[in-house]
């Protein structure tokens, strides 16, 4: 993988190996930095009105990746080249609670971690190849209906 | 020329890949109508709603298939995060 020194971007199977907070806050570690901001997405019991029993995550891997780098350098270019980030997306299925995403970001001060931090999660749920298969109480399972993608944007 | 297409989300019901037949000089957006003759009339809804895509960056419907294009995956709405 050719993740730089300040970008880390991958996908596990959750299934095998759970995402772990405490590795992506690690990474993002500086002693140049005073802040540092994570985000954790997680599975929730409740999907417009229906209960869910869990999710499954179904990713284009190689182009997640790309696309993962792709955001993270964005966030870089607009908030300074001196920031570290981690992004881990799983696939596979989780039971509720299970953490589906992890971001870490570290600065030097507060607001660009704030800032990119919100700006990746954002940029990866309207852009990433992911998608969501719910699984309801009742039995059935439906595929999240999602963000389509814009030809320009 | 024959091309591979992935299938991902909402269009693993129909398996995990369909080789078509592409004319030479096809535009990416005559893929949709072929995926849509392969996959069936039910899929048209979906398969216009997507973009394809390589493993590297998302093609522009309007693009030329080149001729070294051998694999491209049809990327439904997205819903990640």
């Amino acid at each position: 993988m050719d993740n730089n020194s300040n970008i880390f971007v991958d996908v596990w199977n959750i299934e095998k190996t759970a995402i772990d907070a405490s590795q992506a806050f690690d990474f993002v570690s500086d002693d140049a930095h005073g802040a540092a901001d994570l985000f954790l997405g997680s599975v929730r019991n409740h999907n417009l009105g229906k209960p869910v029993k869990g999710v499954s995550y179904d990713v284009y891997e190689e182009l997640a990746i790309n696309n993962f780098k792709e955001i993270c350098n964005e966030a870089i270019e607009k908030w300074g080249p001196r920031m570290k980030i981690y992004v881990v997306h799983g696939k596979g299925r989780l039971d509720i609670g299970g953490i589906s995403i992890v971001i870490a970001v570290s600065s030097p001060h507060r607001k660009e971690s704030f800032d990119a931090c919100r700006y990746v999660i954002e940029e990866i749920k309207h852009r990433s190849p992911v998608w969501k298969k719910e699984h309801y109480i009742d039995g059935d399972s439906e595929w999240v209906q999602g963000h389509a993608l814009c030809q320009h944007g | 020329m024959k091309i591979k297409i992935r299938l991902f989300g909402a269009f693993r019901k129909y398996g995990n890949e369909i080789d078509i037949e592409i004319p030479d000089g096809s535009i990416v957006s005559d893929m949709k109508k072929l995926l849509v003759e392969a996959l069936g009339d039910d899929s048209r809804e979906l398969v216009y709603s997507s973009r394809f895509a390589t493993d590297k960056n998302m093609l522009d419907d309007d693009s030329e298939i080149t001729k070294n294009l051998s694999e491209v995956a049809i990327v439904p709405p997205v819903s990640g995060g």
